[in-house]
């Protein structure tokens, strides 16, 4: 086993060496657990004196959100390490007991679980320390590693059992699908965090409420496994020790009985499950229908096309990639038109980004395979126009029906609506062609992840975003003359500099597309 | 078409300060099968991958179906077939739709690739598993793919990258049969294989490299003339590159 966690550790160091950029995500874990910790102490010593029960429902709240995640992340852990791993292999070749294997993957659950074990412990400290717990360290050790890794457990038991119906393909795409919603969970968790940190370090709540609200949500859910941590430190403080010791036996318990559980359903479907995960996907028939909705552009770069869109009807992960910025799009629109009545123009910048690496990841998710391309008689620029039309058609039909029903909603004119689908349709298309050149630039084939393999993000950062405000100026500008209310872009005389502007970024991201795709054509195969 | 499928004049290759493929000096006729040999790293599918294209040569130049590479790449692309030792695949497509996708890229008429698809897919065994996704397709299965593709557009000369790597038996044989039947219709063949009974058996000649540099060059018969006449493929190869010392290997063998 140790031996095992050894070369765990490892291969862990040798694969952060390789790509640097892997460090971003534990020196960000790091930065937020220290920031957390700073602010924690605080924010309970002031919540405990104004609203204690708020205080109580807000560690509650931690650990229940915290939870739910881990239930998420533990089973595609429990997909990915128990049975797509490539380790699994040479593992299950080994002369490795079984009871081994399930340790050395408890283990690594564990330790695939920092930032919530390091935002539970930050909290937990918080609330200790403000209750005067002397043992405060080391509950906020303890209690956050201990019920992160129970929390895991029955994501880790739906993994074992799904594994046992499904088949390696279907499992991945499957984790592909949920993937993107950990990082998303953790952005709202935090926004509402943060938004509530503000307003009780400027005390900017009004305390008698949320003591009320505190007290109905404790109420809520005070018999849940989330109510045992602040039971067992509120035990402490207050002396109350049966409490205290009815809640850590109750951590016990729960915590022996689900691995047990978790255990004997491994023990009892793992061997059986890996086995047959690499059973072949089943027979389908080769449609034609993608074929005969494709786009008439040339032959090459509609091939492309075709072979994309096949790929969306047979893998989530592509497909939810599509969707997840129409969706992030569309949330913060309907947001934006009920609190001020105009869409997100802010978001603009955001979706640029977003939408510029769809097409952009897409290219470099061909990994090896852009030697299979450049093998073929095919110019780079054909690449990546079959790229950019593979995403900008499906996403172009998705934002055009948002951009159709804003402009009904709001009662805009026709005219208004059809230049408004025109630009958005141009700046989608642009950003993408801009994000597909810097990819094709400077991005790397050869990467386990392509979203690593990118350009200089920098750069795309600047120039996509530069690209779609000065297009969206210049489709102001016109709406302008069409009659439209868009403030000082209605002045005649700024059309010449705002098409100037838009010309010059038009054309940055023409010379990134056609220089990438001379790079495609010119660079050495991985 | 010249006599000429393949030519070479100095070609090198360096990747930081190491030389993978020296001053190649290399001609290949039209429609011979022709062996590449040389033990591992020695510079074989660098000098493949230059070839049809993927790396560019550091200096020197090649000439591939009478077209140079590096002046007139999609010219050689239009005429040149590859098969890689792990052949390229697309794992969400079927292998009908893959072929479908590759007789797009090289423009190939929609019914040539089917009619050619569907013979091939059946010479080769794998015509009841066409409407599978690639994903699941066993090792053989990808390599019999990767060959239907390389031969979809019918290309003058074909690189093969150990062709029968991970086939049965009965499909190795099928396979070098075809090689052989497309070589005397006039398709150029040039293949790496670390199997030296099939370069003995099928290849009109062989060429061995070794850290880069061409070591011999011809058919069996006038390697043979250099060494021992009774000597085998096998014996020239190992004399010629390294081999195994046999009183190192007892040693060895004693000692364990």
């Amino acid at each position: 086993m140790a031996t095992l966690v050894r070369w765990r550790i490892r291969i862990t160091i040798a694969r952060y060496r390789r790509s640097p950029m892997l460090f971003i995500g534990p020196i960000f874990g790091i930065g937020l657990f220290l920031l957390t910790l700073w602010a924690s102490q605080g924010f309970f010593r002031v919540l405990v004196r104004l609203a204690p029960s708020f205080a109580d429902a807000v560690l509650l709240l931690s650990y229940a959100a915290v939870g739910v995640f881990q239930i998420l992340a533990g089973f595609r852990w429990g997909v990915t390490r128990l049975f797509l791993n490539s380790d699994l292999e040479l593992l299950m070749c080994s002369p490795i007991t079984r009871r081994r294997l399930f340790g050395l993957k408890i283990l690594e659950l564990v330790v695939a679980s920092p930032i919530s074990i390091l935002i539970l412990g930050a909290v937990t400290w918080g609330y200790a320390r403000a209750l005067n717990v002397v043992a405060a360290p080391l509950l906020a050790i303890v209690l956050p590693f201990v019920l992160a890794t129970i929390a895991a457990l029955p994501g880790m038991l739906v993994a074992l059992v799904l594994a046992r119906a499904m088949i390696g393909p279907r499992l991945r795409a499957l984790i592909g699908l949920i993937s993107p919603f950990l990082p998303l969970a953790w952005i709202l968790l935090f926004g509402s965090a943060s938004s509530l940190f503000g307003r009780v370090s400027q005390r900017r709540f009004d305390a008698q409420h949320f003591q009320r609200l505190g007290r109905s949500m404790v109420a809520a859910i005070e018999k849940s496994p989330t109510s045992w941590p602040g039971d067992i430190v509120r035990g402490i403080a207050n002396g109350n020790w049966t409490l205290a010791a009815r809640s850590v036996a109750l951590v016990a318990i729960v915590s022996v009985a689900l691995l047990a559980v978790t255990f004997a359903v491994f023990f009892a479907t793992f061997e059986g499950s890996w086995m047959r995960l690499g059973e072949a996907s089943s027979k389908r028939k080769s449609g034609t229908l993608i074929e005969r909705i494709a786009p008439p552009i040339p032959m090459v770069a509609r091939a492309i096309v075709v072979k994309e869109w096949r790929g969306f009807t047979r893998d989530l992960r592509l497909l939810q990639s599509l969707v997840f910025p129409v969706l992030i799009l569309g949330f913060f629109t309907v947001n934006s038109l009920r609190a001020t009545g105009s869409p997100p123009y802010a978001l603009v910048f955001f979706i640029a980004f977003l939408v510029s690496n769809q097409a952009a990841i897409a290219l470099l998710m061909e990994r090896r395979n852009i030697g299979f391309l450049k093998l073929a008689p095919v110019r780079g620029i054909d690449i990546i126009t079959g790229k950019v039309v593979a995403y900008v058609v499906p996403t172009g039909i998705l934002t055009g029906a948002a951009v159709v029903a804003v402009g009904v909603v709001r009662h805009l004119s026709g005219p208004i609506i059809i230049v408004a689908l025109a630009f958005m349709l141009w700046i989608l298309g642009g950003s993408m062609l801009g994000g597909v050149g810097i990819a094709a630039l400077w991005g790397k084939f050869d990467l386990e992840r392509p979203r690593l393999g990118l350009g200089p993000s920098l750069l795309e950062m600047v120039v996509m975003p530069a690209f779609a405000a000065t297009q969206g100026a210049f489709g102001f500008w016109i709406a302008g003359r069409l009659g439209e209310n868009v403030g000082f872009l209605r002045s005649p005389v700024a059309g010449i500099p705002l098409l100037v502007l838009a010309g010059a970024t038009a054309f940055v991201v023409a010379v990134l597309a056609t220089s990438g795709g001379h790079r495609l054509e010119m660079f050495d195969a991985p | 078409m010249p006599q000429d499928a393949i030519r070479t004049d100095k070609l090198t290759k360096t990747f930081d300060r190491a030389v993978a493929v020296d001053a190649l000096d290399l001609t290949v006729n039209r429609g011979e099968v022709f062996g590449f040999l040389g033990p591992n790293g020695a510079g074989k599918s660098t000098t493949i991958r230059m070839l049809i294209g993927l790396l560019r040569p550091t200096s020197g130049s090649a000439v591939v179906a009478s077209f140079d590479v590096a002046k007139q790449p999609l010219e050689v692309k239009r005429r040149v077939g590859y098969m890689a030792e792990n052949p390229y695949a697309y794992d969400k497509l079927t292998g009908r739709e893959f072929l479908s996708f590759v007789g797009d890229l090289y423009q190939v008429p929609k019914n040539e690739v089917t009619e050619r698809g569907t013979s091939l897919m059946k010479l080769l065994d794998l015509f009841d598993d066409a409407d599978k996704i690639v994903e699941g397709y066993s090792r053989g299965m990808r390599q019999k793919l990767g060959l239907i593709a390389a031969l979809i557009h019918e290309p003058d000369v074909l690189f093969l990258d150990e062709p029968t790597s991970g086939l049965d038996p009965r499909s190795a044989r099928t396979v070098k049969d075809l090689l052989t039947e497309l070589a005397h219709r006039g398709k150029t063949v040039f293949m790496s294989t670390h199997v030296l009974e099939i370069a003995e058996h099928m290849c009109d000649r062989v060429g061995i490299i070794n850290h880069g540099q061409l070591v011999a060059l011809g058919s069996l018969a006038q390697l043979r003339a250099h060494g021992r006449a009774d000597a085998s493929l096998e014996d020239i190869f190992l004399e010629l590159t390294g081999g195994e010392d046999t009183a190192e290997l007892t040693k060895f063998l004693a000692e364990s």
